[in-house]
């Protein structure tokens, strides 16, 4: 047994029993599989909730302590105030988590241990309230507030407790009285961990889940929104927010990531890349609005707003310097700012994969000879640039290449010639012009081309006057005795 | 009311014919290169800017030379309007006759730096990345293939239509080939049917290829009249001919490599030389 709820806590049931004695003790026992996986996604779905409170908020790890319950832990120094003090965050936490379908007990202290432990013994700790489930440490008291707790409260193995009250060591208060070196050698520096820990005489920060961010604008709701438009509108003015601290430090945003919260703590995360810096605050809003709300027969993503949505942020997670820019009086056809536009419109629409342009390749395969990145990564174009390929009086290049090359079956005059009639796709091609070869030899410093054969390219005309690339896959005689032929590519 | 007023009127109700037969008289247009071609053409100054043009393969096999045609006039908007080039591919093409080849784009006479590629997944998408790329203003021109679903019907082109004319940016659509798409209707200002065609005499060797034809067949052109030509695509000087006589059957294969030409082998030398410089 890992949990049991109050009522079969009631009939004798409790965590660590074995099922065989649980179900003796009552035979209507609903037992069900413990979803480890979901749990755990479960906990993190809340951390990323109790952010509303602070940012220094971290999942426990669930494997770890079952025994005891697993946690949230969250540093709320600096933070208390706002929400009218400790006590008043932690009801408003309990009563906002118990909505939410969980059975939660808060604890608060000067260190993570010390928290950790009155949390979890409530009718131990000093200052209860609301019905024992809350109990506050005051500032320094930490050493006393645990004194008289049980030693499992120190986050150790169950074993490890057995031993301890096998010794006499029934509380934490016991072990603190003691030398430490001999607690340390009979179980292990992590006792001593531990206890440091406690008292706060070893620091350990709460390394929150969510990264600093450059930038966030957050907008919470005291109801939830439940239209898109609404949702939408909710966008637009996070935007104008962040628009706005971003012109403060001269920056722009490149990165930007979209959170909505649900009223039960269920999380939507929206990423945004842009290809220049933007702070326009228009812009970024319809970087998201274009992925929640379908438009022109594309569907927009799916989102289940379910019983609403109660709280937008909106975070520039990469930023570049960007300096105050003058607006166009004139305005007309320009810097090149509206195809950047429309490439960071269709790339978090379609995704950046999927808007690409051509970048050359230092190599002489025609396979390897361009590369397509991603619009987004790649540098703009400027308008005067020359162009990089260079014209010629005839095509040497295929404008359409197949990957992979097709084999075809040829009918050469001599097998060391040029091709006369070709089968490709089952049509036969007679061939009445031909140009080539073209000898490339394989790129044989590279690892993939290290058995790669010689290929001979031919350009070729059919009597329809359809053109294409065909080449010989080896050198007659010398490579191979029955050279295979492919078509590459077809010219316009 | 006297003559003044008259002549107002009649000059605003001209004005207002205009602005209805769009694309006839006030739409900038890109000339083809000939006169003979672009007089053929809606409004009969070139091919209009401000319009939705549609370009099939008259039948499948013809589907390259289709392309090649596409790239042609792509090539002329790039070069009249100095802007980027957005083309649309979509997987059915890709895999009938390969995907977009950046050196051989060049060789024919568009620039690949000016050249952004969206894949999109079925003919609405296409269409919407289209009617999106139309608002751009430093696009020259939108250039989508399309699969030939049902998602393209009169009512999507005469969105695109407008669109172009409001924006006075043109469309290219490489709508299939004529047996699946030509018959239907549509709102395009032109429909050219492309049918490959014996390239041009080569100067140097007479069994080699020469400059590229296209069988040119204008199946639909508002406002003018279909006819059929050959064309010569000149992508050196970037302008179209009417090719003076219709090719005769080039010499036949006589077997063995030749030589290549050298200028040829510069010219591949050069791409290296850009490649290995960017």
């Amino acid at each position: 047994m890992v949990a049991a709820n109050p009522a079969a806590l009631k009939a004798g049931i409790r965590p660590g029993q074995r099922l065989a004695d649980a179900r003796a003790l009552q035979p209507g026992l609903e037992v069900c599989e413990r979803d480890m996986a979901g749990d755990r996604a479960r906990l993190q779905k809340l951390a990323g909730w109790a952010t509303r409170y602070t940012p220094w908020t971290r999942a426990e790890d669930v494997s770890a302590l079952a025994d005891e319950g697993v946690g949230l832990l969250m540093d709320i120094s600096g933070c208390a105030h706002l929400f009218g003090g400790e006590t008043a965050l932690l009801e408003d936490l309990l009563i906002r988590l118990n909505r939410l379908g969980h059975d939660a007990r808060a604890g608060v202290a000067d260190t993570v241990g010390a928290a950790w432990a009155v949390a979890r013994n409530t009718t131990h700790a000093h200052g209860q309230a609301q019905g024992q489930r809350i109990s506050i440490v005051k500032p320094g008291a930490a050493r006393e507030a645990v004194a008289s707790l049980p030693t499992t409260a120190l986050r150790i193995s169950q074993g490890m407790a057995d031993d301890l009250t096998r010794l006499g060591l029934v509380t934490i208060g016991d072990l603190l009285a003691r030398p430490r070196a001999p607690l340390v050698a009979r179980f292990g520096a992590v006792l001593g961990a531990r206890l440091d820990a406690i008292v706060g005489a070893r620091a350990e920060p709460v390394a929150p889940e969510a990264q600093r961010v450059p930038a966030r604008a957050r907008l919470l709701f005291a109801d939830p929104l439940i239209a898109l438009g609404d949702i939408v509108g909710a966008i637009t003015l996070a935007a104008g927010d962040l628009a706005q601290e971003l012109d403060q430090r001269q920056q722009g945003a490149r990165q930007l990531r979209l959170t909505l919260y649900r009223v039960d703590a269920e999380v939507f995360t929206f990423e945004a890349g842009t290809s220049t810096p933007v702070r326009d605050a228009a812009r970024l809003a319809a970087l998201f609005s274009e992925k929640l709300v379908p438009t022109g027969g594309v569907s927009g993503s799916d989102i289940d707003i379910g019983y609403g949505i109660e709280g937008v942020v909106l975070e520039a997670r990469a930023v570049d310097a960007l300096g105050p820019k003058q607006r166009d009086l004139t305005a007309g056809p320009s810097d090149g700012s509206s195809l950047d536009e429309l490439i960071d419109r269709l790339s978090n629409r379609l995704g950046t994969h999927r808007v690409t342009r051509i970048k050359p390749q230092a190599s002489h395969m025609p396979e390897r000879a361009q590369l397509a990145v991603p619009a987004l990564a790649a540098e703009g174009f400027q308008k005067n640039d020359v162009p990089l390929f260079a014209h010629g009086d005839a095509p040497l290049r295929p404008i359409r290449m197949l990957s992979p090359p097709e084999p075809v079956e040829v009918i050469a005059q001599v097998p060391e010639g040029p091709p006369r009639q070709f089968r490709w796709r089952r049509m036969l091609h007679a061939v009445v012009r031909s140009e080539g070869p073209e000898r490339l030899a394989a790129e044989w410093w590279l690892a993939e081309d290290a058995v790669a054969a010689t290929r001979d390219y031919f350009r070729v005309e059919d009597e329809e006057g359809r053109r294409f690339w065909l080449y010989r896959d080896g050198l007659y005689d010398r490579e191979t005795n029955a050279p295979r032929w492919f078509v590459h590519g077809v010219f316009g | 009311m006297n003559r003044d007023g008259k002549t107002q009127v009649l000059e605003s109700l001209r004005r207002d014919l205009s602005r209805f037969e769009s694309g006839r008289v006030r739409a900038p247009v890109v000339s083809l290169g000939a006169v003979d071609i672009d007089r053929r053409l809606s409004g009969g100054r070139g091919l209009s800017l401000a319009g939705l043009h549609e370009v099939v393969g008259t039948g499948y096999p013809d589907m390259a030379a289709a392309a090649g045609f596409a790239v042609a006039l792509g090539s002329l908007l790039q070069g009249h309007q100095g802007g980027a080039l957005l083309w649309v591919v979509q997987r059915c093409a890709a895999h009938d006759l390969g995907g977009l080849y950046g050196p051989g784009l060049a060789m024919l006479g568009i620039d690949p730096k000016r050249l952004v590629v969206v894949s999109a997944r079925d003919d609405r998408e296409a269409l919407w990345v289209t009617e999106e790329a139309l608002r751009t203003p430093d696009l020259a021109g939108v250039v989508a293939e399309l699969e030939g679903g049902r998602a393209y019907d009169l009512k999507a082109s005469r969105r695109l239509q407008l669109a172009a004319e409001k924006f006075e940016r043109p469309a290219l659509l490489l709508a299939g080939h004529a047996g699946k798409a030509a018959s239907a209707p549509s709102a395009a200002l032109t429909r050219f049917r492309i049918s490959s065609a014996p390239s041009a005499p080569n100067s140097c060797v007479a069994a080699a290829c020469g400059l590229t034809r296209f069988g040119v067949s204008l199946d639909r052109v508002r406002g003018g009249a279909p006819s059929h030509l050959i064309l010569e695509w000149n992508h050196a000087t970037g302008r179209f001919a009417v090719a003076t006589s219709v090719s005769r059957r080039a010499g036949v294969n006589t077997g063995g490599p030749r030589p290549e030409p050298a200028a040829q082998a510069a010219r591949a030398g050069r791409y290296e030389a850009a490649a290995l410089a960017s």
